[in-house]
């Protein structure tokens, strides 16, 4: 980050730098997404537990 | 800018592209250079930083819904003769705009008209609505005229006077949005919209269709819907700690009047408009555009167009392409929202999140506009005391006695202006995030699934503060 804060902001790829962040939020909560439905999707697939035999009292 | 129009009519011998840098010049009167401990883009940076904080903190911290109801509280009784007071103000403000613009100057930056319009009115208005409430309201010319209409029309008929048509409900607040654009485009596009007598003269019409607006549907439905300034004004003065009411003053927690607003048809609309147009106004002037608008330009008047036509039409494009970007942007927001419920549909959704851009929309006026109005506000001071911008001698003080007043472009520095531009970007985000969370819990009735419905709702935030903080600091270069 250091580099990049001394090689200046003239350059058109400057502007990149104001993008990135969004990318990188994005790229986050894609994945965050992603994996939520992964778990909501193993949860609904998990095999139901057969009733077990009725403890003896 | 209108310092850009009057450029752009003023030059017409210029090349296209000296027609173009121009008015880059001027970045609302940006003195100064910047001294900044750090990168300017390293700010948006922190501002994401600080978003993302915000959204963990509110998804951890703000388990129930707290501002969908707030109690008000009243502060002070104000006499009822202030109402008619400041309206009386207003049409007086009206009138005096209206003749300089007819009888004064034809230089812009001399007379009264383009700096009273675009400056105090159409900026220093929303900053006055953010801290003080709708004072609009109470000033607004064509309203006070309305109902001195509406109160002498009632002396003379009596019972036998008709009440107004229902205001058509279909038509929400579609005509205020398009009088926000068609203000923009008079102020951001058309070449002739600086100078005073055009604007004096549009300042007529619009006042006599508002009239005629009021008198059909009535003064109020009038008002809340239809006059652009009425609603544009009206949805700042929401964020503010203080509500007018007749007869008296209530204060609330900031924010605390958005969650209640009623978001009908066009109320997105006029807000995305408000968000596009200033965004418009900072892209004009970075060197996206620059590069843009001859190209556009050139196609345009292939065509046969006269050069000055296309480049309005080019612009045009611009503004329109803009506000169509900044829907798209609020409306991926929204169509996240539904990938993780689809308990609501997109319109309703939309309706539900649109007070979220009232303060997104005022960061953005507060950041791009707040040196337009430190710098060229105060030329206010002695526009008033020669509004007409007639040639004095040295030493007349004209009307008030502050016609030799000047600028002072040293009371907030460069450095000064870059921290409240992002500040306000910043605390507008931040403030548009508390509202679309307290909403989505009140909506969603529990707190895991509000947050994951936010997700894509902070994107947009993010988007919204990068884009903001790349126009300024485009702007700055």
């Amino acid at each position: 980050m250091m580099v990049m804060a001394h090689l200046g902001t003239d350059h058109w790829w400057a502007s990149l730098l104001y993008l990135l962040p969004v990318l990188i939020v994005v790229a986050g909560i894609g994945i965050t997404s992603w994996r939520d439905k992964r778990h909501e999707g193993e949860d609904d697939d998990a095999p139901t537990t057969p009733p077990g035999p009725t403890p003896a009292p | 800018m209108p310092v850009r129009s009057r450029i752009v009519a003023l030059t017409g011998a210029m090349s296209l592209t000296g027609l173009i840098l121009a008015p880059q010049a001027s970045a609302h009167g940006i003195v100064g250079v910047q001294d900044l401990p750090i990168p300017r883009w390293l700010f948006g940076w922190a501002a994401t930083i600080v978003l993302v904080l915000s959204f963990v903190a509110l998804a951890v911290l703000w388990p129930k819904p707290k501002l969908q109801e707030t109690r008000e509280r009243r502060l002070l009784g104000i006499p009822r003769l202030l109402d008619p007071l400041c309206g009386a103000l207003g049409v007086f403000a009206f009138g005096a705009v209206v003749y300089a613009g007819l009888a004064g100057s034809e230089v812009a930056s001399a007379n009264l008209a383009p700096t009273a319009i675009y400056v105090t009115a159409w900026v220093g208005l929303v900053f006055a609505a953010l801290l003080f409430g709708d004072v609009w309201a109470a000033l607004s010319p064509w309203r006070a005229l309305g109902r001195l209409g509406g109160w002498v029309a009632q002396r003379l008929a009596g019972d036998g006077l008709p009440e107004p048509m229902p205001y058509p409900e279909r038509l929400g607040r579609w005509p205020a949005a398009v009088g926000l654009i068609a203000f923009a485009w008079v102020e951001l596009v058309w070449t002739r919209g600086d100078e005073p007598v055009v604007l004096a003269v549009l300042a007529i019409a619009y006042a006599v269709v508002m009239l005629v607006g009021m008198s059909l549907y009535g003064v109020e439905a009038w008002t809340r819907n239809a006059d652009a300034f009425g609603v544009y004004f009206a949805l700042f003065a929401k964020i503010a700690p203080l509500r007018w009411e007749r007869g008296a003053v209530y204060g609330r927690p900031p924010l605390a009047g958005l969650p209640r607003m009623d978001a009908g048809p066009g109320t997105l609309a006029v807000l995305l408009a408000a968000i596009g147009i200033t965004t418009f106004d900072g892209f004009s002037e970075g060197p996206v555009w620059t590069d843009v608008a001859p190209e556009l330009t050139d196609a345009i008047s292939s065509l046969g167009f006269a050069q000055a036509t296309a480049l309005q039409f080019a612009f045009t494009i611009g503004l329109l392409l803009i506000i169509g970007l900044v829907s798209g942007l609020f409306w991926l927001g929204i169509k996240g929202m539904q990938t993780v419920s689809k308990a609501y549909d997109a319109p309703r959704l939309a309706r539900e999140f649109a007070h979220t851009l009232v303060p997104i929309a005022a960061a953005y006026i507060v950041a791009h506009y707040f040196s337009l109005l430190a710098y060229q506000g105060q030329a206010m001071g002695y526009l008033i005391s020669n509004p007409l911008g007639d040639a004095l001698a040295p030493g007349d003080g004209g009307l008030l006695g502050t016609a030799q007043w000047t600028i002072d472009y040293g009371w907030v520095g460069a450095n000064a202006i870059w921290y409240v531009q992002v500040g306000a970007l910043v605390v507008g985000h931040v403030a548009g995030l508390i509202l679309a969370h307290d909403r989505a819990i009140a909506l969603y009735g529990n707190a895991r699934e509000a947050t994951r419905s936010q997700y894509w709702m902070l994107a947009v935030m993010v988007a919204f503060t990068s884009l903001g903080l790349w126009l300024l600091s485009a702007a700055n270069a």
